[in-house]
């Protein structure tokens, strides 16, 4: 993941990208009639499948207008993970870093470097202990416990991870608006990097929705548009449901999940939105 | 229909009348109510609407008059009076949806009946970084021709600017 050329994201009628096969473009319009563009009928517009398929949005977070996380949704496929049995000594350098073991130097099939032990011998460790608290890099330094069998993969965020990240990019966002040379510029709308975009849209009212999808996911303005409208009608209208306080904790808006997680997959299979959809 | 509506307005004041007693403290819970709605309103409203910030006082007047009443009361009112300094306005209201066959008894004369709209107004506004002053100095339940809405600026709230605002 992450090699090779950035594959830039095409909206609106284009040629076809030498990587992905599309074949017709499709628009929901409120009508609820699909248009197809001209391809002899119909068409679909199909993306180079990755190794994960059709997860091309990978998350969702509503920030308040102090900064604080309000909603977060994670959308993505299991990362690749790799388990392993080693002998001693393990060849691959281990490190503690942030209450995780992580891999620093040894990178070989499929373990990467900043991948974290997630399990040994199949069971779960609970960040630097195992499940039946033993420290990991004691038990892996005891040649007694070999052959052992560990799993590594990315590590997941942790909540507070997430709520930190928020406000940090709060903050950013408003010096991105300070930065730069022309005046009245608005804060960071667009993120670009080799494996992801990361697309923000902020309200007049200071709520910022943060979108993290594939590079080549397009019709994220809509979307953005769309979780807006989603998120004055089942959070706002709800009365039970507080100004600025998070969504799905207390109380419960279940109806706010349900319908984000519908329009994401609208948006990923449809690529864009009709107005007034 | 907007029958319901209606009534269940009138069922709303009626009750907050029993409930306070004093025809001025049905006021201000009525513009209280009304500000917890706006605040949540404004919201919906920008999300289905569209429309930019507003960059004066006359713009704001005219977004409230032909899009806002319209999307939720489904009535324009008409844009007059504005004072020399262009910070005040008022909106008449030719007729109102929530009096619709409403007659005010004589024992509730002080009674501000649609105040709710003044709270609504002031909260939806104060979302979008403006302070005003609100308040109803026609009104056709106490025998006049329309309904007047003064609208008055206060102020720009400086403090919690999104970023990018200025």
């Amino acid at each position: 993941m992450g090699e090779g050329p950035i594959n830039m994201l095409c909206t609106v009628p284009s040629p076809p990208q030498p990587q992905y096969r599309r074949m017709g473009w499709s628009r929901i319009t409120c009508s609820g009639l699909p248009r197809w563009s001209n391809q002899g009928g119909r068409g679909t517009w199909k993306p180079e499948t990755a190794s994960n398929g059709a997860m091309a949005i990978f998350s969702v977070y509503v920030v308040n207008k102090a900064g604080g996380l309000i909603y977060q949704l994670d959308n993505y496929a299991p990362r690749a993970e790799a388990e392993k049995t080693f002998s001693y000594p393990l060849d691959l350098l281990l490190k503690l870093h942030d209450e995780r073991v992580l891999v620093a130097f040894g990178q070989r099939d499929g373990i990467r470097v900043g991948h974290a032990v997630l399990s040994i011998n199949g069971v779960d460790v609970n960040g630097k202990y195992t499940a039946d608290g033993k420290e990991v890099l004691e038990y892996l330094g005891n040649p007694a416990n070999y052959p052992v069998s560990i799993r590594f993969g990315r590590p997941r965020l942790t909540s507070n991870e997430k709520l930190m990240l928020a406000s940090m990019f709060h903050s950013l966002f408003a010096i991105g608006s300070q930065l730069s040379p022309e005046l009245g510029s608005s804060g960071i709308e667009m993120l670009e990097t080799d494996t992801f975009k990361l697309h923000c849209f902020q309200t007049l009212t200071g709520i910022k929705f943060v979108v993290l999808a594939d590079p080549r996911q397009g019709g994220i303005d809509s979307l953005l548009r769309k979780i807006y409208e989603i998120y004055s009608d089942f959070a706002l209208k709800n009365p039970f449901y507080s100004l600025e306080m998070p969504i799905r904790v207390q109380p419960r808006c279940e109806l706010f999940d349900q319908n984000l997680k519908l329009a994401l997959e609208v948006a990923e299979k449809a690529g864009t939105f009709g107005p007034g959809s | 229909s907007s029958e319901l509506f209606t009534l269940t307005y009138g069922a709303l004041v009626t009750q907050l009348c029993k409930d306070y007693e004093n025809d001025e403290d049905v006021n201000k819970q009525l513009d209280r109510m009304g500000y917890n709605i706006g605040v949540r309103l404004i919201e919906d409203f920008l999300a289905r609407s569209n429309v930019g910030r507003c960059h004066d006082f006359r713009e704001t007047a005219d977004v409230i008059a032909k899009v806002a009443f319209k999307m939720y009361l489904g009535i324009t009112p008409s844009i007059t009076n504005w004072s020399p300094a262009g910070d005040e306005f008022s909106l008449i209201l030719e007729n109102n949806p929530l009096v619709d066959f409403v007659e005010l008894p004589d024992n509730h004369s002080s009674l501000i009946y649609s105040n709710l709209l003044c709270g609504v107004l002031r909260g939806a506004l104060e979302m979008v970084q403006m302070a005003v002053d609100v308040k109803f100095v026609q009104d056709t339940l106490k025998g006049d021709g329309v309904t007047e809405i003064r609208m008055r600026f206060i102020k720009r709230i400086e403090d919690n600017l999104p970023a990018g605002e200025e």
